[in-house]
């Protein structure tokens, strides 16, 4: 679990004006479990995931609520929005710490101007490095009115 | 929201001053883009049949002990860089493929220095199940590579008055963790939520045989003395960085040239043999400062005569078979 949010920018696409709006992420692990942990530790974590166990090579479940910091001028959707959904950590240098990745898909929800929930599939995906402190995450929301967030992924252990 | 972004600013200021990613940026500038020197003839083969203790200093803390017929090998790096940030100065004092099957491995903490995942990654196809021994704290830090783990007490960083901590035997070498003053983590913050009590100095003991690893540590004037009423120690491995200036015994996590030699004769083993200098950059002083350092206290304390300096790749036997 995040203490402090990282920082994302969100498409906000209307029907002939274009821009986009940044805001923080929160990201809530409730569940993760790691592919091949030495043996004093468990394949499951809950909610506090070591960095060794996350980025060589994990799932984990996610709930991220995101929010805002302007208004989507263009598409009129609301600012606060919320993913859900699962992800996979693989390992691509110095186990993990140097490098890795993460694909994920899930659920995404936003209301728009007139206070409706658009909903739909989301994709994402990220890199990461510094034993996993500092990464890139890009995330795709099938039929939304953002559709695309472009986040800075910031851990603090 | 201003309170939130000033709460991220100060996290991260607070998170880069209390480690030392920032200051190796610093420190690193100049050497970033240029190759580590160059070892020239490196050892191929370092298993000595008429070797009864030698050591092959590998560079910083890594060293290859050959006690009778056991290869044991300490704290390994052998990556270019550690953390990232921070590139060695020189190569390893061997090629990873000629490091011979080990019989065991240690592991005194988890910094940066002292411990790399890729060093771990690249050695463990040539040594599954080989024994890792490490102290309790470590494991949050170690993949689920095929050694064979052993975590070791440690008293939570030797807080009462035992300076030995454990002891197990494993391929006959017997291993005891033992006092030593540090801290532990690895990222920065970590070291005071989950790790903070994961380091520990070694005695490895074999055939009559008896090391002392100090690993990274500072001083005591009581603990070290401890250890020498119970163990005949023939070679003790002893930090002697990182500083800059290298005046005193050195602060509260690191002994400075002159508090190695007062661990040493604390310890009244019979060899010092200095570590932990001259690979990665400390700030912006020389890599070499503590050991220009330490030549100079021989001298004023009688020791030079029990004092072996090893060149990074060089290899020494201290008692022959």
């Amino acid at each position: 679990m995040q203490l402090l949010p990282s920082p994302v920018f969100f498409e906000d696409n209307g029907s002939n004006k274009y821009g986009t709006e940044f805001g923080f992420e929160w990201q809530v692990t409730p569940l993760s479990y790691t592919f091949k942990p030495n043996k004093y530790l468990n394949h499951l974590s809950v909610l506090m995931i070591k960095p060794v166990k996350k980025f060589t090579g994990s799932a984990e479940l996610f709930f991220t609520p995101q929010y805002a910091l302007g208004s989507f001028d263009f598409s009129k959707a609301q600012r606060y929005l919320y993913n859900t959904g699962a992800r996979v950590y693989f390992p691509l240098a110095q186990g993990g710490e140097y490098l890795s990745f993460s694909l994920g898909a899930g659920y995404y929800s936003q209301k728009n101007e007139y206070n409706s929930k658009v909903d739909g599939i989301m994709y994402e995906a990220g890199i990461y490095s510094v034993f996993g402190m500092f990464g890139l995450k890009f995330a795709y929301k099938q039929n939304a009115v953002s559709k695309y967030n472009l986040g800075f992924y910031l851990k603090y252990y | 929201m201003k309170l939130l972004l000033k709460i991220l600013i100060i996290t991260l200021f607070l998170q880069f001053g209390g480690c030392t990613i920032f200051q190796e940026i610093a420190g690193n500038g100049p050497s970033a883009f240029k190759a580590p020197k160059e070892v020239k003839n490196k050892i191929i083969n370092p298993v000595l049949p008429n070797a009864r203790l030698s050591v092959l200093w590998i560079g910083h803390a890594s060293c290859l002990i050959q006690m009778d017929d056991k290869q044991i090998l300490t704290d390994p790096v052998l990556t270019t860089t550690i953390g990232i940030f921070s590139k060695r100065l020189i190569e390893p004092g061997i090629e990873t493929e000629n490091i011979p099957k080990l019989d065991l491995m240690s592991l005194s903490h988890p910094h940066i220095d002292h411990l790399s995942l890729g060093t771990l990654n690249e050695l463990k196809d040539k040594n599954k199940n080989l024994p890792v021994v490490f102290p309790e704290g470590v494991e949050s830090y170690l993949p689920g590579y095929d050694y064979n783990y052993i975590r070791m007490h440690n008293h939570n960083g030797y807080s009462g008055n035992n300076p030995i901590g454990d002891s197990v035997t494993v391929n006959g070498i017997t291993i005891y963790t033992v006092y030593a003053r540090h801290w532990g983590g690895r990222y920065g913050l970590d070291g005071f939520l989950w790790g903070e009590h994961s380091y520990t100095g070694f005695i490895f003991q074999y055939n009559g045989l008896t090391v002392y690893f100090g690993g990274d540590t500072g001083y005591d004037p009581i603990s070290f003395k401890k250890l020498s009423e119970r163990f005949d120690i023939d070679l003790a491995m002893i930090p002697i960085g990182p500083c800059d200036e290298c005046n005193g015994c050195g602060n509260k996590r690191h002994v400075y040239p002159e508090g190695a030699i007062k661990i040493f004769m604390d310890l009244k083993a019979k060899v010092l043999m200095p570590i932990h200098y001259g690979v990665f950059q400390f700030r912006l002083a020389d890599v070499n400062d503590p050991l220009y350092k330490l030549e100079k206290l021989l001298k004023e304390y009688n020791i030079e005569d029990k004092t072996q300096t090893l060149k990074i790749g060089e290899q020494r036997i201290f008692i022959n078979k």
